[in-house]
């Protein structure tokens, strides 16, 4: 019997994943990954039980993290209109429009 | 009242009230404990950084406090990292905040016993004065005759560890001053990655992520310790694991990755090639490969040239000159065709000559020809007939004999990938240094490539080559490189040639069909990117002001210039070679003979301090008031200290943001080189020497932030990305153009500033997206996460699985769809044949995959590119324990050499001598160290995690030669001798191969003799003999003798090689051959 499936049948009979790793003497978090197929700190990652033609499933929705109650950074950067003036400044001193 | 507050506070009291009746909780909380809080919790803001230390790339939020930078953490939003960071990014706290690090400029005199302190700004004039002064002395017009326009006085090395934006201006600004020896860590690591993977299939990075080896059947890591050097990473392997994959480690050393994987292979160091062409044997002899595949996505039908010859008993292909020790690989080619290669040696064709009238005719309009295809496969000079004869030979039984694998476990392996690739399963490698750092580097890399083109696993979710790259931002500085042989984007150096315009350099490189074929674009809009204004059609976009190459410039050649006293002036910019490069010894020696050398790093690492107390100081071969080069450090900003992007290992392009400002003299490289080069501009103000225009004419005018003047790092990213003349930021290397009308300074990074916005800062969590992560930064090319992915479906345009779909024609809607950005041009359709005469883009057909190579396949043989050979073959390492079982060849004819008397040769297996080294030597990654320990041995943390440098052996080979577990040893080689704690470990496999037995000896190379947790550098032992084509050295398969003991000290080390020497019988000619 395979180590998933081992782990599975103890789950069954009503153990603990602790008690689980114990009998089988392998980690508890090990255990949980094994049999679930998903880390035990449940990774933010979107990843898909099988490859198809379907739209991708949305992940499950998670808690929000102590980091990110204290505002981490923007997901969408913001436009540096200084960047962009200096870049328009270049372009101009430097480049030839195919037009003109 | 106070006092009641204290009785109903007693301990006693709350465990007999309270809910902690066991007294051992929350009863007997003291109030301080009460007040700690998270250091999360109470700082200030928390900004979005990346992990500085291997190229796997965590993501960390770095929290701010009061102006200090007071925790560093994984950030669990990373699709890639998932919030987890291995010893190593946990000790960034340390490693940034720690008290090891330098904080002011510290100068040492010629023939100075001792650091002095130097004010930053006077240092900064002092080494721009020393700048203007060497680069005089060494300037060169031309060399017999052929314009070179150079400075061969003046070196840079580094830096991998560096932001692109940092190394995209020190290529910049060293271009312009005529400084073409320039190099970094990509040289010594995977610079046989890029031959490898650019030559077969037109890219020479990772074609996947780690995160997608989650969807591999099949997951097999050769020369990778990946469990160990790419922790974060390796929770993908597990993914697949637990999802029912399996996992292969083949390796000379068990470790953790062994460990987990379902089965391990032994194998010999420096025997892949005899591996790997032994599973393509059996592929190809049992008819196993993926056959529609295989037909319609590579060159197994394209018919080779007669004059091309394979290998025989003698171990050469056609081409060969013994006199050189170099290929022509003209006979190579195609049938009818001239094609280029992508990647690899391109633009040496007449090196120091005018162009041949005919190749001229070949790559001029029309001349290119188009290769014949057989779609029956039976031609006899078809490639995969070739392909069949050449690994003929590669039986079972060879690879037993020659790798040490038992036959039935190398038909295991060989099972396992056919039953786990085709049309419903993939299979992936991973590798990393284990298979590139070999005088036949880039073959293994082919190798590789070929089997995985064969079973039909590129461009496929689960397949792939992961070339796991060791250093933050390597891929990097590989894509913007301060490499001496490419231009950003991998355009090729040009080198000097009797008719070197612009128009000869593209028509002579770029291939007429494939992306490669808008190199021109890409080149002037560089150009325009460097020299604004001033490069225009009519001087040929200061094509011109480019310095030439006139062979190979590397790292390596430059340490036997620094010992010729040809170099006067060396630039390391986090780059540590006295005991990171190969025969650390010469890399000393090298330095000593220079007029001057600037270190910046975080604290005086070995390349610093030589001088004062290296090894040859010990020894009395030196003495520190004999030695007159001038030594300048400057301490350097750390990530948090500055902003900037860093690509990790699957061209994933992240912007990391500063958190504090550097103290005291600390600055980034940015603001190093940035300053250096405005002083030197200031100083040649005015100058009439056309020698200066380049530097003059160059754009330098970046952003400067007030406070300490660093310039704008987004600036640079926007340059790098590119604009057209509205001022209008590209969104893809498709918008530019050969007329002068865009500037992008490196092309394939085209896109990472779209639409004017940094989309490298883009932080859309792992959760909201699929497992591409294509919303979290930017990946070149063109966002696209896995390469090559239209070979995930048919030439029809279906997914070959439904179970493997990733890209698939929609005819519906006019394009291509799926899960990843399309590697290919989104309204192409499946059925698209291009017209007679289609040059560049067009010239892909809606068939082929493989769209930057000539021919849009993906090469089994290599016409072109890989300067040993179109096939990989197996040759012995320069040094080895045994012959070539295969042929008469002991090792690679055309490998690069390099005699001198600190740098011999050990003598070929079974010749007299050869038994005074009788033992093999592998070396490898420790989790908790980092590369030459220049960011590990100087933090506490890590230091006391791995604080002795040590080697392991077999009981066998122990109780061989005496030596006991937690002992010492003594290890010695023609070139050095170090000591080492002994660690006696069955993770150590002595292998059978015939008659004889094989002892391997596992070496971790991170150690030097400065830091906190300090040992000798393996690199004494190991010798400069380099791969033709990517001029990497030759680390993971060295012999040695070992004894019990601590090794000499003083002038009796040297003299104890010396006496092996007299031993062996070594001599300046001996290992030489060819």
């Amino acid at each position: 019997m395979s180590l998933p499936d081992r782990i599975r049948v103890l789950l069954e009979e009503g153990l603990s994943y602790p008690s689980v790793a114990d009998r089988l003497g392998i980690s508890p978090g090990l255990a949980f990954l094994l049999a679930t197929g998903r880390p035990v700190d449940d990774g933010t990652s979107g990843t898909t039980e099988g490859l198809c033609r379907s739209p991708t499933p949305s992940a499950s929705p998670r808690e929000l993290s102590p980091q990110e109650l204290i505002g981490a950074g923007a997901s969408v950067p913001e436009r540096h209109s200084e960047i962009l003036e200096w870049v328009a400044a270049r372009a101009a001193r430097e480049l030839t429009s195919p037009h003109a | 009242m106070p006092e009641r507050r204290l009785i109903t506070s007693w301990p006693l009291l709350r465990q007999l009230r309270g809910e902690d009746p066991s007294g051992r909780g929350a009863a007997v909380r003291s109030a301080g404990t009460d007040a700690i809080r998270a250091r999360t919790v109470e700082a200030d803001r928390v900004v979005k950084s990346v992990c500085p230390y291997c190229a796997v790339g965590c993501a960390q939020n770095v929290f701010v406090k009061d102006g200090r930078v007071v925790q560093v953490e994984g950030d669990p939003d990373a699709p890639h990292s998932r919030g987890r960071l291995c010893p190593k990014g946990s000790a960034t706290l340390q490693l940034t905040t720690g008290s090891a690090r330098e904080q002011y400029v510290l100068y040492r005199r010629p023939y100075g016993s001792d650091w002095e302190r130097l004010d930053l700004e006077t240092a900064m004039d002092m080494v721009a004065d020393r700048i203007v002064d060497s680069r005089r002395r060494g300037w060169e017009w031309e060399v017999d005759s052929v314009r070179t326009r150079r400075c061969m006085s003046i070196a840079a090395l580094g830096g991998a560890t560096l932001d692109n934006e940092e190394n995209y201006l020190i290529k910049k600004l060293l271009t312009a001053l005529g400084v073409i020896q320039v190099e970094n860590q990509a040289r010594v690591c995977h610079s046989s990655t890029v031959v490898g993977l650019g030559t077969s299939f037109g890219r020479g990075a990772s074609s996947t992520l780690p995160a997608d080896l989650q969807h591999s059947d099949l997951i097999v890591l050769e020369g990778s310790n990946m469990a160990e050097a790419h922790p974060v990473a390796f929770q993908w392997v597990m993914e697949a694991k637990a999802r029912g994959a399996t996992v292969v480690h083949v390796d000379p050393h068990y470790s953790r990755t062994s460990a987990l994987a379902d089965v391990f292979v032994p194998i010999r160091a420096g025997s892949d090639i005899a591996f790997l062409g032994g599973i393509i044997n059996y592929v190809i002899a049992n008819e196993l490969d993926f056959r529609e595949y295989v037909l319609a996505y590579t060159n197994a039908p394209t018919i080779v040239g007669e004059e091309f010859q394979d290998v025989g008993a003698d171990g050469v292909f056609s081409g060969f000159d013994p006199e050189t020790g170099a290929y022509d690989p003209s006979s190579w080619q195609y049938e009818g065709a001239f094609v280029a290669a992508a990647s690899g040696q391109r633009d040496q064709e007449g090196n120091l000559a005018p162009l041949d009238s005919e190749r001229s005719a070949n790559a001029s309009e029309g001349g290119r020809g188009d290769p014949t295809l057989d779609l029956t496969l039976t031609h006899p000079r078809c490639v995969w007939q070739i392909l069949k004869r050449h690994y003929a030979e590669y039986t079972p039984e060879m690879v037993e004999r020659t790798c040490g694998i038992p036959q039935d476990l190398f038909l295991t392996v060989c099972r396992l990938f056919v039953e786990n690739s085709g049309r419903e399963r993939t299979a992936a490698f991973v590798h990393g240094v284990g298979w590139t750092q070999h005088t036949i580097g880039s073959q293994y890399i082919r190798a590789a490539s070929i089997l995985q083109l064969l079973l039909g696993n590129m461009g496929r979710p689960g397949g792939g080559v992961m070339a796991m790259r060791g250093h933050a931002s390597i891929q990097g500085s590989s894509d913007i490189p301060t490499l001496f042989d490419t231009l950003p984007g991998y355009i090729p150096m040009p080198h000097a040639h009797a008719h070197g315009d612009l128009d000869a350099f593209v028509s002579g490189d770029a291939a007429k069909r494939g992306f490669w074929g808008n190199m021109r674009a890409y080149m002037v809009s560089l150009l325009k990117a460097w020299y604004g204004a001033t490069a225009t059609a009519e001087n040929d976009f200061c094509f011109d002001y480019l310095p030439r190459l006139t062979g190979s410039h590397s790292t390596y050649d430059t340490v036997m210039e620094q010992l010729a006293g040809r170099i006067e002036g060396y630039l390391l910019l986090g780059q540590n070679p006295a005991v990171g490069s190969a025969n650390s010894r010469m890399q000393r020696f090298g330095m000593a003979n220079c007029k001057w050398l600037v270190v910046r790093d975080f604290s005086l690492i070995e390349s610093a301090t030589w001088w004062k107390d290296g090894p040859e100081i010990a020894s009395g071969e030196m003495r520190t008031e004999d030695i007159e080069t001038e030594v300048f450090f400057f301490p350097a900003a750390a990530h948090t200290e500055k902003e900037g992007t860093f690509t990790n290992t699957q061209r994933m392009v992240q912007w990391h943001e500063k958190a504090i400002d550097p103290a005291a003299d600390r600055r980034s490289d940015l603001w190093f080189i940035y300053h250096l080069g405005r002083r030197l501009r200031e100083r040649l103000a005015g100058s009439a020497d056309a020698a200066d225009r380049p530097l003059l004419d160059l754009t330098w005018d970046y952003p400067l932030a007030s406070g300490t003047n660093e310039p704008s790092a987004e600036a640079v990213l926007a340059e790098i990305n590119g604009w057209n003349a509205d001022g209008e930021m590209l969104s893809s290397y498709t918008e530019l153009a050969a007329d002068g009308s865009t500037a992008s300074g490196c092309w394939i990074y085209c896109g990472a500033y779209a639409d004017g916005v940094n989309q490298t800062a883009r932080r859309t969590p792992g959760s909201e997206q699929n497992w591409t992560g294509s919303q979290w930064a930017w990946a070149w090319p063109a966002n696209r996460r896995i390469l090559y992915n239209r070979a995930s479906a048919d030439p029809e345009g279906r997914p070959w699985s439904e179970r493997k779909a990733l890209v698939w024609w929609d005819a519906a809607e006019g394009r291509w769809v799926g899960h990843d950005t399309p590697d290919f041009e989104a309204d192409k359709p499946p059925s698209y044949r291009p017209p007679e005469g289609a040059t560049g883009p067009a010239a892909i057909a809606g068939t082929d995959p493989f769209i930057m190579q000539a021919d849009g396949r993906g090469w089994l043989y290599a016409p072109a590119g890989v300067g040993d050979g179109p096939l990989p073959v197996h040759y012995e390492p320069q040094d080895s324990p045994l012959p070539n079982r295969l042929h008469r060849r002991q090792r690679n004819p055309a490998r690069q050499l390099y005699p001198h008397p600190n740098n011999r040769y050990h003598p070929d297996p079974g010749t007299p001598g050869s038994e005074v080294f009788p033992f093999a030597v592998t070396t490898y990654r420790l989790t908790e160290h980092f590369t030459a320990g220049g960011m590990s041995r100087w933090t506490p943390y890590l230091a006391e995690l791995q604080p002795e440098f040590f080697c392991e052996v077999s009981p066998e080979l122990a109780g061989e030669r005496g030596l006991e577990h937690g002992g010492w040893a003594t290890l010695v080689s023609a070139r050095g001798v170090i000591e080492a704690r002994v660690m006696v470990t069955d993770r150590m496999t002595p292998l059978r191969l015939g008659d004889r037995i094989v002892h391997t000896i596992g070496l971790p190379y991170h150690w030097g003799p400065n830091g906190y947790a300090r040992g000798d550098s393996m690199n004494e032992l190991s010798s400069m003999a380099l791969d033709p084509s990517s001029h990497i050295q030759e680390v993971k398969a060295l012999t040695v003798d070992i004894q019990p003991g601590r090794r000499p000290r003083g002038p009796a080390r040297l003299a104890l090689v010396q006496e092996y020497r007299t031993r062996a019988g070594i001599t300046e000619t001996t290992g030489m051959a060819r």
